[in-house]
């Protein structure tokens, strides 16, 4: 279609504007700042719609600043009919309606208008400025190649960059022979993962194994307690055996011996015969002691002659002891009292026999006593002085001097001689102290009470041991009349004859006694004795009473025997039979250390198989615990998760890239055929005729000139190569004009080309302009254009 | 009588992208699939149903599924105690191997091996025969539904059958096949979506008891049958301990951060939910709310929410015209050249020889959701960057 009218209401500088543009070409000439790209955008804006205020677009708004409406209409027509588009301030892009011949349409018919463009597609294909066109120039001959390939599709440059993005993206996630991207790690990973679940036993397998290692084990370990049990068993009995082996000797021992027990002696007749044995015995040595002899006699007179003193001796016999200790007793105490007196004189050389202690008056006056004073030394000092004057000095003072120490010196010599004469008391010459000093008096003091006071005691001891010495005396003459006197220790001599005496009255009491009985019955009793014993030694086959004796001890040895035997048996007990398979204590003893080591061996096997069960329970219950298993399948999940999504997005990006190249490759192919009959002309025009041709072979183009030597793209310079994409880019617009037919714009475009190829410009504008609509702004009017071309925009335009 | 249908327990199901969340709602979701579970065997005690089948991958990982025998059989035993028989086929997810089952199930559990056979019992005075067989690998590709028998001197039939329709991985089968035996009710498994193939008789999908993923959409559960003078009654019964969600929402060019964040808090209001939150028109987003999207931020804004949990972002791009209707039959020429499987599968191959990657692209929808995100990605890349 073709834009015939631009009605402003108000868009950026432009307020209540309205312009007529011819159906082939418009030239639009103006100043910098003239407005003549708003004019453009304008276009642009009212087509798509105004741009919003987010993001980067807000500075592309041109919502005028007064209070007029923003907006305006195009006015398009096809041939028929006239379409009017009107689009001011609103919502997502501004309010559009839509009007075909006056009459509103609905606002999707647009796309007649647009052919279905989107406002980016537009700038992309139709809009040519200096900033597109510098774009390309800033290309490297290798992007600018495929840029000139993929011309064939609208936006192709976008559409490129789009599919370099997602392949970049696609390259991010994996590459074949990558390591580090993350879907390469997670295929790392769950080969790493699958690794593991392998090293896991199958736990059902595992379980039934260890149910049967268990059974086994089982079986064996209480077949080996059962042996054990029956070890222990043995090893007891052994030990007891083992204990009982010495009393199982001694039975044997003893057993082997003939005790049988024969006639033994009766309790009664042992008893009875030991009885009748004494009173023999007693009746026989009372017949020796018949008569007292002569002594004994006289001796038994003596007593009963003196019995009255004799008996009183006897009974203070104690007295005579008590005063003879007494004696000895008194006698010591002098002696320790000599014995201190003498020590007392030793101690202090100075005491006297003489010297009596001090009453404490005499004590008082002692210490008031002035001590013996050493020589006056101060009026010794005035004599020195003196005599040294006398010396020095001259004259009277010569003379006073000598006079001074006269006197001194005899002062001196009174004084030393006044001194003992003070000192002299009266009542130390009485009590024997002359000729010493008061000190020493006093040092005497406590020797001297002491020695008075055993002076004392020695008077009242000598006073005692002269009483005694009289009583012993009394004693004496008393003991000598009785003949008691023979020895010196007067307390043995009437011990001893009261001893001899008790015999001799025990003698004759015996005698008195005796006599009593007649002679006959004693003799009678005698034989009776002996008849009874001799009837008991006759039962018991014994011919005196030492043989009864003997057997009696051989019978009780017997016996005594025969009760051990009997207890051995019983010790033993149901052990006898055991004990009797053993020949000795050696073979005991073997049997005893087999078995001891069996029941070790035992419990060792108990102990392992013990241990082997505990294990493998263990391991049961680590086979019904398989947490590490449930993280590891917790973690595989989430990684073929992972995967997954991983490998979707790598897949969507690479799909993504290669459909987009897909799409511009096909188009390209499409259209270049007939894309570049038409390029060939306008690379002619543009070239000024240099180049004649362009081929395609193989994908390649190849530019042929008018030498007929052909090029590469990238043997070209570079201001022919953009020229070829302009080209060609021109020729697409051609090509797809029977689907869109929109206005070409072109914003000074071509400002740096020189004055000969901005003719060759316009010359193709005119051109292109026969089948699509084409409007050109410019600062610049370099080549003659019919007036009826151009929009002079004028400064006094602006609002 | 009354019996419970259940399938796809899919006991320790793992989750993946929840290490964000906090502690408690990770251990929530990591134990969904035994509090599903539980619910199932509770209702069953609680309604005091007669017998519970499990129509398959009761297991999600047979590897290591102790624990979950563990579990099973002490849920079992409390079954056995309300006097509930189990019947149970194993599917191709807990398809039978050796050395597996090794913890021994109570006397009230029948497990079907891999022949089709008929357990029977007696119920309500009424004779009932449950057919069925359980994988012993993991694709069955034979023509299973010829081996069930015709229906049998029962008062009652029920085939349990672990299979997907015309999928020739997994038992195929087509419906008028298993209509053809004469069943009173086919008890199915497998397919996670729940799904009535057939009334009269009930030929049932209870779908699995607990969303296992982001695409495993809506309330999961099982089925409560109840018969009665020969009439079956069916009762959905849900179990999901959280509901997986789909929202979306519509950017405006005013939108800012703050009112982005009030739109996804208006759609986050369903208790128990996982939402995974599609933000259309995201193009008409400023960068720098784009940028928060990119970078989690909102994610991370809802992370702590306790009830209504948001799972994932995914904004939607949409053309804004950046492509020339002049272009559009080059576009549409590229996109058939592009979009092709085989060139896909030839593009890397360290990446197609990952298990995960192939099983990914060789996904029925697979080129359908390549070629949303494609354009999602190019339309991001045109509008913003």
């Amino acid at each position: 279609m073709k834009l015939t009218k631009i009605k402003i209401y108000g868009f950026g500088k432009w307020i209540d504007q309205e312009f007529t543009i011819n159906a082939d070409y418009q030239v639009i000439f103006g100043p910098n700042e003239a407005g003549k790209t708003t004019l453009l955008t304008f276009i642009k804006s009212i087509l798509f719609g105004f741009a919003t205020n987010r993001g980067e677009n807000k500075y592309q708004q041109y919502k005028p600043k007064h209070g007029t409406q923003y907006g305006g209409e195009l006015e398009f027509s096809d041939g028929n009919s006239i379409w009017t588009v009107i689009r001011v301030d609103g919502k997502s892009g501004g309010d559009l309606s839509l009007f075909k011949d006056r009459q509103q349409v609905p606002n999707n018919l647009i796309s007649k208008i647009t052919g279905g463009f989107s406002k980016e597609e537009y700038e992309n294909t139709h809009v040519l400025n200096d900033k597109s066109i510098f774009s390309i120039y800033k290309l490297t001959a290798e992007q600018l190649e495929t840029e000139i390939m993929s011309v064939g599709a609208v936006g192709s440059k976008e559409w490129l960059s789009v599919a370099d993005d997602l392949e970049h993206d696609s390259d991010q996630l994996y590459k074949s022979r990558g390591r580090k991207q993350p879907l390469v790690q997670a295929l790392d990973q769950n080969q790493k993962l699958l690794k593991q679940k392998t090293q896991f036993d199958n736990q059902q397998t595992a379980f039934k194994d260890t149910k049967e290692q268990v059974k086994n084990l089982q079986a064996s370990a209480s077949k080996n307690q059962f042996q054990y049990q029956e070890a222990i068993e043995e090893q007891n009995l052994l030990s007891g055996l083992l204990k009982k082996w010495p009393k199982y000797q001694e039975y044997k021992q003893l057993s082997k011996k003939n005790v049988t027990e024969f006639n033994p002696i009766t309790t009664e007749d042992w008893e009875e015969s030991l009885r009748l044995n004494q009173e023999l015995t007693t009746l026989n040595n009372s017949q020796q002691t018949a008569t007292l002899t002569a002594d004994e006699q006289a001796q038994l007179n003596f007593y009963r002659n003196n019995k009255f003193e004799l008996d009183d001796i006897k009974q203070h016999k104690n007295d005579l002891q008590q005063l003879q200790f007494k004696i000895n007793d008194t006698n010591q105490s002098l002696n320790n009292n000599d014995n201190q007196i003498d020590q007392l004189f030793s101690q202090n050389p100075q005491m006297d026999e003489n010297m009596q202690p001090l009453t404490p008056d005499e004590m008082l006056k002692l210490d008031d006593t002035p001590i013996k004073q050493s020589l006056n030394t101060p009026l010794l000092a005035v004599s020195a002085v003196a005599l040294l004057m006398v010396f020095f000095m001259s004259g009277f003072l010569r003379f006073a001097a000598g006079l001074v120490f006269l006197v001194s010196l005899i002062a001196t010599i009174y004084q030393q001689r006044a001194l003992p004469n003070n000192s002299s008391n009266d009542f130390l010459k009485q009590k024997g102290y002359s000729g010493l000093p008061n000190q020493t008096v006093k040092q005497l003091q406590n020797s001297l009470v002491q020695l008075q006071r055993i002076r004392e005691s020695q008077k009242s001891l000598e006073k005692t041991l002269r009483e005694s010495e009289a009583q012993l005396k009394q004693w004496q003459v008393r003991l000598q009349r009785l003949n008691l006197d023979d020895q010196n220790e007067l307390l043995t001599n009437i011990e001893n004859y009261f001893d001899q005496l008790n015999i001799v009255q025990a003698k004759a009491d015996l005698i008195n006694s005796t006599q009593i009985e007649s002679e006959n019955s004693h003799l009678d009793r005698i034989a009776t004795l002996q008849r009874s014993l001799k009837a008991i030694l006759e039962r018991n086959h014994a011919s005196t009473m030492d043989e009864l004796t003997k057997l009696r001890t051989d019978q009780k040895n017997n016996r005594n025997l025969v009760n051990q035997l009997n207890a051995d048996k019983v010790f033993i007990g149901d052990d006898m039979k055991q004990l009797s398979q053993f020949q000795s204590l050696s073979e005991l003893s073997n049997r005893v250390d087999e078995v001891n080591n069996k029941v070790k061996q035992l419990e060792q096997a108990n102990n392992q198989t013990n241990r082997q069960l505990g294990s493998l329970k263990e391991k049961q219950e680590q086979i019904f615990d398989d947490s590490s298993y449930r993280r590891l399948i917790s973690d595989l999940t989430q990684n073929e998760a992972d995967l997954v999504e991983l490998y979707d997005e790598w897949l969507a990006d690479k799909l993504a890239s290669d459909w987009i190249r897909g799409m511009l490759n096909l188009a390209s192919e499409n259209r270049y055929p007939k894309m570049l009959q038409t390029a060939k002309h306008y690379f002619n025009v543009l070239t000024d005729g240099n180049y004649v041709n362009i081929e395609l072979n193989d994908q390649k183009l190849k530019l042929v000139r008018a030498d007929k030597t052909s090029f590469d793209v990238h043997e070209l310079s570079k201001a022919t190569t953009v020229q070829l994409y302009l080209s060609l880019r021109l020729a697409f617009i051609t090509e797809i004009s029977d689907l869109v037919n929109l206005p070409i714009l072109i914003d000074d475009a071509f400002v740096d080309f020189d004055s000969n190829r901005t003719e060759n410009i316009m010359e193709l504008v005119k051109d292109i302009s026969k089948n699509n609509q084409i409007i050109y702004v410019t600062a610049r009017l370099t080549s003659e254009i019919d007036n009826g071309h151009i929009l002079k925009l004028k400064e006094s335009k602006h609002a | 009588m009354k019996f419970i249908h259940a399938a796809d327990l899919h006991l320790d199901t793992p989750f993946s992208s929840i290490n964000s969340f906090y502690g408690e709602l990770q251990e929530k979701l990591q134990k969904s699939t035994y509090t599903a579970a539980r619910r199932v065997f509770q209702t069953a005690i609680d309604q005091k149903v007669d017998f519970v089948i499990l129509a398959g991958d009761t297991f999600d990982d047979t590897d290591r599924s102790l624990e979950a025998q563990t579990f099973l059989k002490d849920q079992f035993e409390l079954l056995n105690k309300s006097g509930i028989k189990v019947y149970l086929v194993y599917g191709n997810h807990d398809y039978y191997r050796n050395d597996y089952s090794v913890i021994n199930f109570p006397d009230n559990v029948t497990v079907f091996d891999s022949d089709v056979n008929t357990a029977t019992l007696e119920a309500d005075g009424m004779k009932i025969g449950i057919t069925g067989f359980s994988y012993y690998q993991q694709h069955v590709s034979d023509d299973m539904i010829s081996r069930y028998p015709s229906r049998g001197d029962f008062d009652y039939q029920i085939g349990i059958l672990h299979a997907g329709v015309m999928d020739n991985n997994y038992a195929p089968f087509k419906v008028t096949d298993l209509l053809a035996k004469g069943y009173d009710y086919w008890a199915l498994g497998h397919i996670h979506k729940r799904e009535i193939l057939n009334k009269m008789p009930y030929v049932i999908y209870p779908g699995d008891t607990q969303g296992r993923n982001q695409n495993d959409l809506g309330e999961k559960g099982f089925y409560l049958l109840t018969v009665k003078d020969k009439i079956t009654t069916a009762q959905f019964v849900p179990s999901s301990v959280y509901v997986w969600n789909k929202e979306t929402i519509n950017a405006e060019e005013d939108d800012t951060l703050d009112s982005l964040l009030l739109k996804i808090s208006n759609v986050l209001v369903n208790k128990n939910t996982m939402t995974t939150l599609t933000i259309n028109n995201a193009q008409k987003l400023s960068d720098d709310v784009v940028k928060a999207i990119d970078r989690g931020e909102i994610l991370h804004h809802f992370r702590n929410n306790k009830s209504a949990i948001l799972y994932k972002i995914y904004p939607k791009y949409n053309r804004k015209n950046n492509l020339s209707t002049i272009d559009q039959k080059y576009w549409d020429d590229s996109k058939t050249n592009i979009f092709d499987l085989d060139d896909i599968k030839d593009l890397d191959s360290r990446l197609y020889n990952n298990e995960i990657i192939r099983k990914h692209i060789n996904q029925p929808d697979f080129l359908k959701h390549m070629q949303e995100l494609v354009e999602n990605t190019v339309n991001k890349k045109y509008n913003g960057e």
